[in-house]
C-alpha cells in the first residue's frame, strides 16, 4: 500500500493515528417529554459519564418545524419523539444543574438552525458561560429534510440561505468550539439509496453548503475545518468499511478538483456516524444487539469519529435507559476488550476491502457528477430525483425480503418465533399538557412590549433578506429569543415573509 | 376499481413505509391517492369525500397513533362518513393495536407485515 493514514487522499484516515477513541464514547442523542423530564435524564447520564459527555438534544417534531405546542398540527406530537423546546426558558431548564461548559451539546433541528444557534448562545449568556467555553454542535442541514425526514419549512433556496446565516454568524462571532453545520447522508441511506449513492449525494450536499458559505466570504478550508459528513453504518461490514474509506478518498479528489491541492490536503473529510437504525427489527429485538455491534464495528474500522447508536428497542419506541447504556458498552467492549481502533485503518490492505474501496470511489464520483449535471443538489431534490432513488431502493429490498432472496434472521430466516416481550420506554404521558402550561405561563408572565418589538424587527429584517439573501437573520432571531418569544411566534413571522414549501407529495401514478 | 386514500397525519415526514404500501397496493390493482405528510384530520376527511374513497389508510411512526386515529375517526363521523374503513400502519406495538381496534380502527399493520399480506387484508376490507 502506497497510501498512508493522514495523508492525501486520506483513504486510510484523516489523521496518522486514526480517530481519538474517546470521541466514540459518551455521545448520546436523546430527549423526550418536557425540558424538566429531559433534564432528569441528562443529569443521570452526566453523573455516569467520565469527562465531558456529548448530550445532543432530540427535539420533538413541533419544535423542529417551528410550531408552538398549542398549534392544531402539534396535537399528539408534543414531547413525543424528542423534547419540547418552545423558548429560551426550556433550554435553561434542560441544562439546569449541569452547566453548558461541562458538556458538548447541540441539536439536529435542521429547519430551525437560525433559532437553535441563538438559543444556545443566549443560554450561555444567561448562565454566565462564555461562548468559547461551550462546545456546540448544530446539524443545520436543511437539504436532508427535503428527502429524508420531512421537517422542512421554507422553500428550499430560502432554507439554504437561512442555514448559511448560522454558518456565517458562528464563523464570525462564536469561535472554533462551535460547529455550525454538518452534512447528514444518514437518512438518505435509511430511505433506500446504495452505499455509493450515499457518498455521492452526501458529498453533493456538502458541496452545496461549502459554496453557499463561500458566497458569504467564508474560506472553503475554514468551512471544512469545522464540519463533517454524518453517515449511516449499515449491515454489510466490509462494504461499509470500504464506504468510509471511499468517501474520504472521493472527497479529497473532489476538493482538489474544485479548490486545489492545498485545500484538499488541509481539510480531509471527517466522518461521524449514526448506525443503521433502519435495520433494527421489531421482531426478536435482542437480535438487534448483534446487528448494532457489526454496525459499530464497521464504523470503528472505517476510521470515523463520533458514533451514535440507536437502542436495540429502536423499532419499538424511544430507547430505555438500559438500551442506551448498552450502546455505549458496545463501543467500549469493542475498543477496550477486542482492540478495535488501536491503530488506524486496521483492515487496510485486505484484498476485498481495497477492491470495494476502489469500486465505491468510482461509483460515488459518478453519482456526484449525475447531480452536478442536473445543476446541483437543490435542483436534483426539487425534481424528485433523490426521492425516487430512495423509494426504488426500498421497494427492491422489500421484494428481496418477501421472496426470501435476502435473509434477515428473526424476520424471514432462522428462529422467527415470538420473543419475550421487552420493557418499552414509557414517556411522560402528561408532557403535552405540561408543555401547554409552560408556554401559557411564559406568555402570561413575560413583558409583552419587548416581544412585540423584537418580532416586528425580525419581520423587517426578514423582508430585507428577500431582496438580499445574504442578509443575516441570526442577530434578529437572537433578540426575539432573548425577549422570550416562542419558537412558533418566531417562525410564524418567517413563514409569513418567506412562504412555506409544500411537503414533497408524490402522486400515486408517479411512484416509481 | 377500489380507491384507497393514504395519508400521514401529524408532523412526521418519514415516508418510506407509506410509499412502499402505496406502490404495493397499486400493483395489486387498487387506485391509490397518497396525500403526503402533515395532513390535518379535516384535510384527510375532505380528500376521502372528494375522492369517494373505499378505504382510508394512515401511516404513523411517531407513537401518536391513538391520538391521530381518534381525531380522524371523529372527523369522519362529524362529516357523516360511516362506510369507509380506517386502517393504520407504522411502528405500532402489539398492545397498542388492540387499543386502536377498540376505538374503531378496522385493521392495524405493524412492523413485519408483508406487502402481500397487507394488500390481501385491505382487499378483504374493501370487498365487504
Amino acid at each position: 500500500m502506497t497510501e498512508r493514514p493522514g495523508q492525501f487522499p486520506f483513504t486510510r484516515g484523516d489523521s496518522p493515528r486514526g480517530p481519538d477513541p474517546e470521541d466514540w464514547f459518551s455521545t448520546y442523542y436523546s430527549g423526550a417529554g418536557t425540558a424538566t423530564d429531559t433534564n432528569k435524564l441528562f443529569k443521570e447520564r452526566f453523573a455516569r459519564s467520565d469527562g465531558r459527555p456529548s448530550l445532543l438534544l432530540a427535539m420533538d417534531l413541533p419544535t423542529q418545524v417551528g410550531l408552538d405546542p398549542d398549534d392544531d398540527l402539534a396535537v399528539g406530537e408534543v414531547g413525543r419523539i424528542g423534547v419540547a423546546v418552545s423558548s429560551l426558558d426550556d433550554i435553561l431548564a434542560l441544562f439546569d444543574g449541569i452547566g453548558l461548559d461541562s458538556v458538548t451539546s447541540g441539536t439536529v433541528g435542521n429547519a430551525i438552525g437560525v433559532f437553535t444557534c441563538p438559543l444556545f448562545e443566549r443560554a450561555g449568556i444567561d448562565t454566565g458561560v462564555a461562548a468559547r467555553d461551550m462546545r456546540i454542535v448544530l446539524q443545520n442541514d436543511p437539504l436532508k429534510e427535503y428527502t429524508g425526514r420531512g421537517t422542512q419549512i421554507f422553500p428550499i433556496a430560502t432554507a439554504l440561505e437561512l442555514s448559511t446565516d448560522v454558518v456565517e454568524y458562528v464563523h464570525r462571532t462564536l469561535g472554533s468550539t462551535w460547529k455550525p453545520q454538518y452534512t447528514c447522508s444518514t437518512q438518505m441511506r435509511w430511505g433506500g439509496v446504495s452505499a455509493s449513492q450515499e457518498i455521492g449525494f452526501g458529498l453533493a450536499n456538502m458541496t452545496t453548503y461549502v459554496e453557499a458559505a463561500a458566497r458569504r466570504g467564508i474560506d472553503p478550508a475554514a468551512y471544512l475545518s469545522r464540519t463533517d459528513l454524518h453517515m449511516s453504518s449499515d449491515e454489510d461490514l466490509l462494504g461499509e468499511v470500504a464506504k468510509f474509506r471511499a468517501a474520504r478518498r472521493a472527497w479529497a479528489m473532489l476538493v482538489e478538483r474544485r479548490f486545489g491541492r492545498a485545500v484538499a490536503e488541509a481539510a480531509p473529510l471527517k466522518i461521524t456516524v449514526f448506525t443503521a437504525g433502519n435495520r433494527l427489527t421489531a421482531q426478536r429485538p435482542l437480535n438487534n444487539i448483534v446487528r448494532t455491534t457489526t454496525h459499530v464495528l464497521a464504523a470503528m474500522l472505517g476510521g470515523v469519529h463520533e458514533i451514535l447508536v440507536p437502542g436495540y428497542d429502536e423499532a419499538l419506541g424511544l430507547p430505555t435507559q438500559e438500551a442506551t447504556a448498552l450502546t455505549n458498552a458496545t463501543k467500549e467492549i469493542l475498543f477496550h476488550e477486542a482492540g478495535i481502533g488501536r491503530a488506524a485503518d486496521q483492515l487496510g490492505g485486505s484484498e476485498e476491502v481495497e477492491r470495494l474501496t476502489d469500486e465505491l470511489t468510482e461509483e460515488a464520483l459518478e453519482w456526484f457528477d449525475v447531480i452536478a449535471e442536473k445543476g446541483g443538489m437543490v435542483t436534483a431534490i426539487s425534481e424528485g430525483f433523490i426521492h425516487a432513488e430512495m423509494t426504488a431502493g426500498t421497494y427492491r429490498r422489500q421484494l428481496e425480503l418477501e421472496s426470501g432472496e435476502r435473509r434477515i434472521v428473526g424476520l424471514n430466516h432462522g428462529d422467527t418465533g415470538e420473543a419475550t416481550p421487552l420493557e418499552i420506554f414509557e414517556g411522560n404521558p402528561n408532557a403535552e399538557a405540561e408543555q401547554l402550561e409552560r408556554v401559557g405561563g411564559l406568555r402570561a408572565s413575560r413583558p409583552e412590549a419587548p416581544v412585540g418589538a423584537a418580532l416586528l424587527a425580525l419581520q423587517a429584517e426578514a423582508t430585507k433578506k428577500v431582496a438580499d439573501p445574504s442578509h443575516n437573520l441570526v442577530p434578529a432571531v437572537g433578540t426575539c429569543v432573548e425577549a422570550r418569544a416562542t419558537v412558533g411566534e418566531i417562525f410564524t413571522v418567517l413563514r409569513e415573509v418567506f412562504g412555506t414549501t409544500a411537503a414533497p407529495t408524490v402522486a400515486a401514478g408517479s411512484i416509481a | 376499481m377500489a380507491r384507497i386514500v393514504l395519508a400521514k397525519p401529524g408532523l412526521d415526514g418519514h415516508e418510506a413505509g407509506v410509499m412502499l404500501i402505496a406502490r404495493a397496493l397499486r400493483d395489486a390493482g387498487f387506485e391509490v391517492v397518497y396525500l403526503g405528510p402533515r395532513q390535518t384530520p379535516d384535510a384527510i376527511v375532505a380528500a376521502v369525500i372528494q375522492e369517494d374513497a373505499d378505504l382510508l389508510g394512515l401511516s404513523i411512526l411517531t407513537g401518536g397513533h391513538l391520538t391521530h386515529s381518534e381525531r380522524v375517526l371523529a372527523a369522519l363521523r362529524e362529516h357523516g362518513v360511516d362506510d369507509v374503513p380506517l386502517v393504520v400502519g407504522g411502528i405500532i406495538p402489539p398492545k397498542a393495536a388492540a387499543d386502536l381496534r377498540r376505538v374503531g380502527v378496522a385493521d392495524v399493520f405493524g412492523p413485519g407485515v408483508s406487502l402481500g399480506e397487507a394488500s390481501a387484508r385491505i382487499g378483504k376490507l374493501v370487498a365487504r
